[in-house]
């Protein structure tokens, strides 16, 4: 019942523009290259074959949170598979026709939520095991079940995803009697294992299998020979709603029907994730290629320095500062205007500490990916569902220790000054919260640095901030884009937290510091 | 000046009575300490005196005032008030400590700052040196010069001491003993003093009670107490501590 209700207080206060006639179209995506480039290529679509307004919200988390955004009206266009659709959104199993398998997710998905699945793009997608070329081990290994001792004793990674999904890590093991052991087994961000497999690091990776790295990385994929995998045919999602609104979607969906082969999805993926090229670039030349937009091709240089690549995104960069700076402080403000009074009312009131205190601990102990997924279905994404997790986040350490500081104020100190003949309210301002404050001041220093460290997590629900350009690079393999958040972020956290301490020296009587220095 | 009719404590609706039915009374100017051993009751009757702890029952009046007439906060602004580690703020000046509550009343800020500069004199704390000072930067017996000069502050009729020379060294106490005596020739303060030290009882006040148990064994001069101790208690106790 509350979730419905604040659903419907999260559409009438923050989403009103996306009932609004014709405003902006929301593209989404999820965090791997391939997903992003198939994103970027509907928006050029829509932006310079259509002339509708675009707003990127790409490398949002996996499926949960992009159909989750979806179905809210968070975003109203991203792309999506019909394996996936059809293992992990619709728990079903047993078909590996194609025509069947999208038959089957378009039927269900208007029926349940009216979303309508485009025709396929083309490529098939699935997973697959990917070995290295050179290995001694896999030669003449060519499919699955020709994995010498079923696997026994080999080093296996994957996504986080595959190991949750039906058709998943479990059955695949159990369907091709595998060995493999689970404490050799690593599940990791997908745009990692490419090079885990490559360094030597693991032996055998569930890749995708148009990833571009499988022909960079001289890896070979073996082959499904028991028809395991279901297919995985890329299309876009949209509402029914929106596409009646928007007759330019329809088009769209028309038009990207069988537009990308195979072979030229890898190569896609391949200038993106190997050749470093900026996705919107390889998505624009791809469309100028097929001549469905008319434009000049663009050129990139792929050997560049970390400074060249700092000034050419320098608005970028301000951008996501900004975003990152308004969010975390945002969110500890709000937290600081309840927790400093939460702390001191509990120190009034012990047996509401003894209630209150394991219930913001146990939100403390929510990792914060899960407090998101929970916060996805509830809020859709964006801005306010990411503030509200950067605030239960940072609860903690200022209600503990404003309860803290002034719990641990000699007793005696506290009876002298009611004795003199201060009021209870002028020994809470005049004694508590000074001598409470070097410890107040500490616990705002903890949670600074928490929250600005977290908050490179609300690019995962698309947010924004430093976070944005970090997804991106893992997903993408693209080192300047990690260091173009990594950096800022932690040298953000660094200068907060110096700022507190000066602000601490300006705040805190001298008295206390020299006592607290004895 | 301040009179103690039947009063009683009680924790809890069946707990032990801790002060039980005591009456006594300080006249104008007079020094009285309140003596016993640990757990005897005399700091729990200080603090219901100035409404720290409030009575299960009975009276108390200063100045023909009834206790329960004014509110506990007004009422302890009219009565000083010292403690042992001399419960001065760790954040604030020795100034600032000393002129607190005349501020927080309100006070006019030159007059408030002449008064303290008068006090800390008569303390021996000169206001060039001290007054910038923080707690931690003093000595234990500076520190409870600046406690005695806080309760002179609004310059109230009645002045109550919790252990006031507990926490010191002999000489200082010593020294300070002398200077309280001198120093109360001229002020004329009524004082009521709680120690567990008869000999500092005897050098300080003019009359002396030993509380034991919650009750009062005996009120009287010092002589009274030599020369007729009321029971064997009273002998024993003062055979305990005068004879070190």
């Amino acid at each position: 019942m509350s979730k419905y209700f604040l659903t419907l207080l999260f559409i009438f206060s923050f989403s009103d523009y996306i009932y609004a006639s014709r405003g902006p179209l929301v593209i989404g995506s999820k965090k791997f290259t391939e997903s992003v480039i198939l994103g970027e290529l509907s928006a050029l679509v829509l932006e310079k074959k259509f002339n509708i307004k675009v707003i990127r919200k790409f490398n949002l988390g996996g499926t949960q949170i992009t159909l989750e955004a979806l179905k809210s009206g968070s975003i109203h266009l991203y792309p999506e598979y019909t394996g996936t659709g059809y293992v992990m959104v619709l728990k079903q199993g047993g078909l590996t026709d194609a025509d069947a398998v999208y038959e089957i997710v378009n039927k269900e998905f208007q029926e349940r939520w009216q979303i309508e699945w485009s025709k396929p793009i083309g490529f098939n997608n699935t997973y697959a095991l990917a070995v290295r070329k050179n290995d001694s081990r896999f030669i003449g290994v060519d499919t699955i079940s020709q994995l010498p001792n079923n696997g026994k004793n080999l080093y296996v990674a994957s996504g986080h995803e595959f190991m949750e999904r039906n058709d998943g890590f479990d059955n695949l093991v159990d369907a091709y009697s595998l060995k493999f052991s689970s404490s050799k087994t690593l599940a990791m961000e997908a745009g990692l294992m490419y090079q885990a497999v490559r360094d030597s690091k693991v032996d055998i990776i569930i890749a995708y299998s148009t990833d571009g790295r499988i022909k960079s990385f001289d890896l070979k994929l073996l082959s499904d020979n028991l028809n395991f995998f279901p297919p995985y045919h890329a299309s876009y999602l949209a509402k029914q709603v929106t596409l009646e609104k928007y007759p330019e979607l329809r088009k769209l969906y028309k038009l990207f029907s069988g537009l990308i082969t195979e072979s030229e999805m890898v190569d896609l993926n391949n200038k993106v994730d190997h050749l470093q090229l900026d996705p919107k670039t390889v998505a624009w030349n791809f469309l100028i290629n097929k001549g469905v937009i008319k434009a000049e091709l663009l050129n990139q240089s792929k050997d560049e320095n970390f400074f060249a690549f700092l000034i050419r995104k320098r608005q970028y960069l301000i951008k996501i500062c900004r975003e990152h700076l308004v969010l975390s402080l945002l969110a500890l403000m709000l937290s600081l205007l309840l927790s400093v009074p939460l702390g001191i009312l509990l120190t009034r009131y012990v047996t509401l500490a003894k209630i209150i205190f394991p219930i913001i601990n146990s939100l403390q102990t929510i990792p914060s990916l899960a407090l998101l997924g929970i916060l996805v279905p509830i809020m859709g994404i964006g801005f306010w569902p990411a503030l509200l997790a950067l605030f239960i986040y940072s609860l903690l350490p200022l209600v503990r220790n404003t309860y803290v500081g002034i719990s641990s104020i000699d007793r005696d100190l506290i009876e002298a000054s009611q004795g003199v003949g201060l009021t209870d309210f002028q020994v809470l301002y005049l004694v508590e919260i000074p001598i409470a404050l070097p410890m107040i001041l500490a616990g705002i220093r903890t949670a600074a640095v928490i929250v600005i460290g977290s908050a490179t997590l609300a690019a995962m629900i698309g947010a924004g901030g430093l976070g944005d350009p970090i997804f991106r690079g893992v997903a993408t393999v693209n080192n300047n884009l990690i260091l173009l958040g990594a950096i800022p972020a932690a040298a953000m956290a660094i200068l907060v937290d110096k700022m507190l301490g000066l602000l601490e020296k300006l705040l805190v009587s001298k008295g206390l510091r020299l006592a607290s220095k004895r | 000046m301040i009179e103690v009719n039947k009063l009683c404590k009680r924790y809890g609706n069946n707990g032990k009575l801790v002060v039980n039915n005591i009456s006594f009374s300080l006249g104008e100017s007079e020094i009285v300490s309140i003596v016993g051993p640990s757990g005897c009751g005399k700091t729990t009757t200080l603090k219901m005196i100035n409404r720290l702890i409030e009575p299960t029952s009975g009276s108390i009046n200063i100045n023909a005032q009834h206790f329960t007439d004014t509110n506990p906060v007004l009422w302890r602004r009219k009565i000083g008030y010292v403690i042992q580690k001399s419960g001065l703020l760790p954040h604030l000046t020795v100034e600032d400590n000393i002129t607190l509550i005349s501020k927080v009343d309100g006070g006019n800020g030159k007059m408030v700052k002449e008064r303290a500069r008068e006090l800390m004199d008569i303390v021996n704390l000169p206001y060039a040196t001290f007054a910038r000072r923080y707690p931690i930067e003093l000595s234990g017996g500076q520190q409870q010069r600046v406690g005695i000069a806080r309760s002179l502050m609004a310059n109230p009729p009645l002045i109550i001491m919790d252990e006031p020379f507990g926490a010191l060294d002999p000489i200082t106490k010593s020294h300070l003993h002398d200077e309280f005596l001198h120093l109360n020739e001229s002020l004329g303060k009524t004082i009521l003093i709680v120690t567990h030290d008869l000999r500092e009882a005897f050098k300080l006040s003019d009359r002396v009670i030993l509380m034991n148990n919650g009750t009062i064994e005996q009120i009287g001069k010092k002589n009274d107490f030599i020369e007729n101790p009321a029971n064997l208690f009273v002998t024993e106790f003062m055979k305990g501590q005068l004879s070190e």
